[in-house]
C-alpha cells in the first residue's frame, strides 16, 4: 500500500539572531541554517497494516508523514501510496487517505458538525447509499449522535477528536494516518476512539499509520512499529520482537506476611548476582525485584522469598514498550 | 466541473447563514469600507470648488472614473478576500495543509473558506457613482456599452485577482508576504485618479509591472470618451488573461516548496 | 498620558519607568522582527504620501491663481508631507493591542498582573512612535527638508517652530493614545476588530486633515470642527509647523489639546472602569 524510498527532506531556513541587536543585525544578514528533517528512510506498508510511527519531538516524523499524504515533497527519494505520488497527485491521493491531526481540526470551525459533514460528502462525492451507511456505522463506534448539531468552535476536546475521526473516514479512505489522535482525552474517550479505529481496521481493511507520544496507543493498536530518530529509521519490526532484543528486564513484587523473616536473605550473595543485575526494594509488606531475565528465573526468586515466610501474593510485570523507547531515545540503538 | 458549482453553492449558503449571525460586524466592516471610499468623493468635491477642471478632466468625469475603480475592486474583494490569509498566515503556520488534504482544488477552497461581505459597502458606492454619472449624462447606456461594462469589470476584477494571488503566492517562499502584498495592493490607489498626472516611471509601473490602470482608469476613459476600444478595453481583457496565467503559475509552483509548519 | 498618574499610586516615577520600559522597547523589537516586513512598510507607506502629491501638483497646475485657500503649491506641498509624517508619529495601535488581548483572552489575566494595563498601552504605544519618529519620520523630513533648500533656497523653520511643533505632536499623541483606547473597549462589544480599525482610520483619515487641509471644508462644518478632538490630532501641529498662526493662536490651540486631553481622560476612565466591572462580572 505504502512505499517510501530513500526518501529525505531539507530544510533551509533563515539565521535568527537573538536580542535586540540581533533584530538589528538580522536586518542585514543573509545566512541561512540547513535542516536534514528526514534523512533517506525506506520502508513499506501492507493494505490492512496497523503501524506505530513513533519517535521523540522533532526526529522528523510528522515531516515524514506529511511527504506520505502529499503535504510536503521530499528533497530527494520517493513514495508511493497505493501506487500514487501523493506530492505529484494531490487531488487523487486525497481521495484515498484520511487524516487526523490530533492538534489541529480538519473541521470547519464555524460550522455546525452536521453541515460538516455534508460539505465533506460532497468534497469527496460520496454517493448518498454509502453516506447513510457509513454515517450509521460511524455514529455506532464513535457515538456522536449528542452533539452532530453543535457549531464545531464549541464542541469538547474529546467530542472534536471523534468528529475529526469520523469526517476523515466518511470517504472510506484505504489509508489513515493519525498524528496524535488521543492527545489530551481522558482515558475513556482514548479507549473509544481506540475501539473505534479497531473496528473500522477490521471491517474496512484500512491501513493505519499512527503516531503518537502515548504508547499504550501503540501496544494496543499495531503490531509492527517503526522508530525514527534524527531522521533516521531505527527500529522496523514487531513490538514482540523489540521486546525480545530489548526487554531483558522482568520485575516482580511478592507481597509476603513477615518482611522481618527476609531481612536476614542477602539475595544478591544468594544468586551471586551484582545490582546491575538485580535490584532489590523492601516496603512495609511486600518486597520487589528488577532483574535480567536471562541470568535469573523467577521461579528461583520465588521459592527463595517462600523459604523465608508465606507468600500472599505474586505480581509479574512485563517490560513497557515505553521503558524503551525510553531507553532508545536516551541511548539509541 | 459541476461538482464544483454545487460546493460553491453549499460554500455560499453557509457564509449567509453565518452573516445572520454576525450582523453587527457586517455593518461595521461595510460602514468601514463605505466611508473610506465616500471621503474620497468629498475630498474631490471640495478641490473643485477650488478649480474648474484637473487636467483636463471634469469634477463628473473623476467622479465616474472613482467610482468605475471600486466596482471590480468590490467584486475581486468580496469573492476572493481569503487570499490574503495565504500571505498572512497560512503559509507560516501551517494552516495551509488542510487545503492539501482534500480532493479539491486548493485555489477554489482556498477562496471558499471565507467571503468578505464588507466589500459591499465598496460596491454600494462604486454603482451609486456609476449610475450618478449615467443620471448627469457624463456616460451613456447603450447595449454595447452594458455588455463591455460587464466584460470589463469581469477582466477588473480578474486583474484583482491575479495581482493579489501572485503576491500573496510569494509566501510559498519567504513564508510571511503579507507586506508585499500590502505595497502591491495599495498601488491601485493611484489608479482611482486620471493616470495622466502622474510621471512617467509610476505610469509605467501602473501599466506594465502592477496593471491596476486597466482595471480602472483604461476602461473608464473609454466609456467616457468613446475612443480606442481595443487599446483599453480590449487591453484589459489581454492582460487580465496574462497576469491570470502567471499569477496561477506561480501558485501551483508554490505548492511544491510549501513547506507546513511545526518542524 | 495622564491615565497613569492616578493608578500607580506608590511608585516613584524611575521606578514606573524601569517597570514600563521594557514594553516600549518590546514594541520597537516587535517591529524590527521581520525585516521584509520592515523594508515594506515604510516603502508602502509612502504611497499615499506620492498619490496626494501629485494629485495637488496637478490640481495647483489646473489653477488659475497663486494660491488656494492662501495656500501656495509649496505650501501645500509641506503640509502633505507634514501631514504624513505627523499622523504616521501620533498613530497608535491601541485598538489592535486591547482587541488582540480581548480576543486571546489574555486580558482578565492582564487586570491580575501588578502592573496598570493602560500604563502598559501608553508605555507600548511609546515605542511606536519612538520607531516611526525615527523611520520613516526624520529621513522623510531630511530628504524633504534639504530637497526645499536646493531646489527653492528655502530654510526649515526657526528652532522655535520646531519645539512648538514638537510640542502639539506630544500633545497629539495623548489625545490620539486616548482617543484610540476609548475606540478599543469596543473591541468588548464586538470581535471585530479589523473592521472596527478600519471605520476609524478611514474617519481619522479624513477629518485630521490628512488628505486635504481643514480649512478648505465650507465655514459651517469647519466651526464643527471646532467641537470635536481631531484636528487637535494632526491639523494644529501641521499648521503650527507651517507657521501659518499667530503666536496667540499657537498657545489657544495648545491650549484646546489640553482641554481634549482631560475630556478624553475622563472619557476614558469612565468607560474603562465600566467594562472592567463587566470583565469581573462576566470574566474575560
Amino acid at each position: 500500500m505504502i512505499h517510501v524510498e530513500n526518501m529525505s527532506k531539507e530544510f533551509i531556513s533563515p539565521k535568527k539572531y537573538p536580542g535586540f541587536k540581533g533584530a538589528l543585525k538580522g536586518l542585514f544578514s543573509n545566512e541561512k541554517v540547513r535542516k536534514l528533517a528526514v534523512d533517506n528512510i525506506s520502508f513499506a506498508i501492507a493494505k490492512g497494516e496497523m503501524v506505530g510511527y513513533i519517535g521523540s519531538n522533532g526526529a522528523g516524523k510528522s515531516t515524514s508523514i506529511k511527504m506520505m499524504t502529499g503535504i510536503l515533497t521530499p528533497t530527494s527519494g520517493k513514495c508511493t501510496v497505493n501506487g500514487i505520488v501523493p506530492y505529484e497527485n494531490r487531488q487523487l491521493n486525497a481521495a484515498n487517505i484520511g487524516v487526523v491531526f490530533g492538534q489541529r481540526t480538519q473541521l470547519w470551525w464555524d460550522l455546525p458538525l452536521s453541515e460538516t459533514f455534508s460539505i465533506l460528502k460532497e468534497v469527496y462525492n460520496v454517493s448518498d447509499e454509502d453516506f447513510k451507511n457509513r454515517m450509521e456505522f460511524l455514529q455506532e463506534v464513535l457515538g456522536f449522535d449528542s452533539f452532530i448539531h453543535s457549531t464545531v468552535r464549541t464542541l469538547s476536546l474529546g467530542q472534536r477528536m471523534r468528529a475529526d475521526l469520523a469526517a476523515a473516514l466518511l470517504h472510506n479512505p484505504k489509508v489513515l494516518y493519525l498524528d496524535e489522535p488521543t492527545i489530551g482525552l481522558d482515558l475513556v474517550v482514548k479507549d473509544s476512539m481506540r475501539q473505534a479505529i479497531k473496528e473500522i481496521n477490521a471491517e474496512y481493511q484500512t491501513t493505519v499509520i499512527l503516531t503518537t507520544h502515548d504508547l499504550s496507543d501503540i501496544e494496543q493498536l499495531c503490531e509492527r512499529i517503526i522508530i525514527i530518530d534524527e531522521g533516521r529509521v531505527i527500529y522496523d519490526g514487531t513490538i514482540a520482537n523489540i521486546k525480545e532484543l530489548y526487554g531483558k528486564r522482568r520485575s516482580v513484587t511478592v507481597d509476603v506476611m513477615d518482611i522481618q523473616a527476609l531481612e536476614a536473605i542477602d539475595f544478591h550473595e544468594v544468586f551471586n548476582l551484582s545490582g546491575e543485575l538485580l535490584a532489590v526494594a523492601k516496603e512495609q509488606s511486600s518486597i520487589s525485584f528488577d532483574f535480567d531475565k536471562n541470568v535469573l528465573n523467577i521461579s528461583h526468586i520465588i521459592s527463595k522469598v517462600m523459604e523465608g515466610t508465606a507468600v500472599r501474593d505474586i505480581k509479574i510485570q512485563d517490560t513497557q514498550i515505553t521503558d524503551i523507547v525510553k531507553e532508545i531515545y536516551k541511548h539509541g540503538m | 466541473m459541476r461538482r464544483y458549482f454545487h460546493l460553491y453553492r453549499v460554500f455560499a449558503t453557509q457564509f449567509m447563514k453565518s452573516l445572520v449571525q454576525s450582523k453587527v460586524d457586517f455593518i461595521i466592516g461595510l460602514l468601514g469600507f463605505f466611508l473610506s471610499q465616500m471621503f474620497g468623493i468629498v475630498f474631490l468635491s471640495l478641490v473643485f470648488k477650488q478649480i474648474p477642471s484637473l487636467n483636463g478632466w471634469t469634477f463628473e468625469q473623476l467622479v465616474f472614473i472613482y467610482g468605475f475603480a471600486q466596482i471590480p475592486r468590490g467584486i475581486d474583494h468580496f469573492l476572493t478576500d481569503n487570499i490574503w490569509m495565504l500571505a498572512m498566515r497560512y503559509v507560516i503556520r501551517g494552516e495551509f495543509d488542510r487545503f492539501l488534504l482534500r480532493p479539491i482544488n486548493p485555489f477554489f477552497q482556498l477562496i471558499c473558506d471565507k467571503f468578505q461581505a464588507d466589500a459591499v459597502g465598496e460596491l454600494i458606492v462604486g454603482f451609486a457613482l456609476v449610475v450618478f454619472s449615467v443620471v448627469n449624462h457624463t456616460v451613456t447606456v447603450t447595449p454595447v456599452n452594458v455588455l463591455l461594462f460587464m466584460i470589463s469589470v469581469f477582466a477588473g476584477a480578474l486583474i484583482y485577482t491575479s495581482i493579489k494571488l501572485f503576491f500573496a503566492s510569494l509566501a510559498f517562499w519567504i513564508k510571511d508576504s503579507i507586506a508585499i502584498l500590502q505595497l502591491a495592493y495599495e498601488t491601485a490607489d493611484f489608479a482611482k485618479y486620471p493616470l495622466s498626472i502622474y510621471p512617467k516611471g509610476i505610469r509605467f509601473i501602473l501599466t506594465y509591472l502592477i496593471p491596476f490602470a486597466f482595471v480602472a482608469f483604461f476602461p473608464a476613459s473609454y466609456f467616457l470618451t468613446g475612443e480606442n476600444v481595443i487599446m483599453t478595453i480590449g487591453a484589459e481583457v489581454l492582460i487580465a488573461g496574462i497576469v491570470w496565467i502567471i499569477a496561477y503559475a506561480v501558485f501551483r509552483k508554490g505548492l511544491t516548496v510549501y513547506e507546513s509548519a511545526g518542524n | 498620558m495622564g491615565c497613569e498618574v492616578v493608578s500607580v499610586k506608590k511608585r516613584s516615577l524611575r521606578q514606573s519607568l524601569r517597570i514600563y520600559k521594557p514594553f516600549t522597547i518590546g514594541r520597537i523589537q516587535e517591529q524590527l522582527a521581520y525585516k521584509w516586513s520592515f523594508y515594506l512598510f515604510i516603502f508602502s507607506s509612502m504611497f499615499s504620501l506620492l498619490v496626494g502629491y501629485y494629485l495637488w501638483r496637478a490640481i495647483y497646475q489646473s489653477s488659475s491663481s497663486e494660491a488656494l485657500n492662501g495656500f501656495t503649491q509649496n505650501d501645500m506641498i509641506v503640509y502633505i508631507f507634514m501631514s504624513f509624517i505627523t499622523s504616521n508619529l501620533v498613530r497608535v495601535s491601541v485598538t489592535r493591542d486591547i482587541g488582540n488581548d480581548v480576543v486571546e483572552g489574555t486580558i482578565a489575566m492582564n487586570l491580575v498582573k501588578p502592573i496598570n494595563y493602560q500604563v502598559r498601552l501608553f508605555f507600548s504605544s511609546l515605542g511606536n512612535v519612538l520607531f516611526r519618529f525615527l523611520m520613516p519620520g526624520l529621513p522623510i523630513w531630511l530628504v524633504m527638508s534639504i530637497v526645499r533648500y536646493v531646489n527653492l533656497g528655502e530654510l526649515p523653520p526657526s528652532p522655535i517652530v520646531i519645539v512648538s511643533y514638537l510640542v502639539s505632536v506630544c500633545l497629539s499623541f495623548g489625545i490620539m493614545f486616548l482617543f484610540d483606547f476609548c475606540f478599543g473597549l469596543l473591541s468588548f462589544y464586538t470581535t471585530y476588530v479589523w473592521g472596527l480599525n478600519l471605520a476609524k482610520q478611514a474617519i481619522l483619515g479624513f477629518l485630521t486633515g490628512q488628505l486635504i487641509p481643514l480649512s478648505f471644508f465650507p465655514e459651517a462644518i469647519q466651526r464643527i470642527f471646532d467641537f470635536l478632538p481631531f484636528a487637535s490630532m494632526n491639523y494644529i501641529p501641521v499648521m503650527i509647523y507651517l507657521n501659518k498662526m499667530p503666536l496667540e493662536r499657537v498657545i489657544i490651540s495648545m491650549g484646546i489639546q489640553v482641554i481634549w486631553i482631560i475630556i478624553l481622560y475622563l472619557i476614558a476612565n469612565y468607560f474603562w472602569k465600566r467594562v472592567t466591572k463587566r470583565i469581573t462580572v462576566l470574566g474575560g
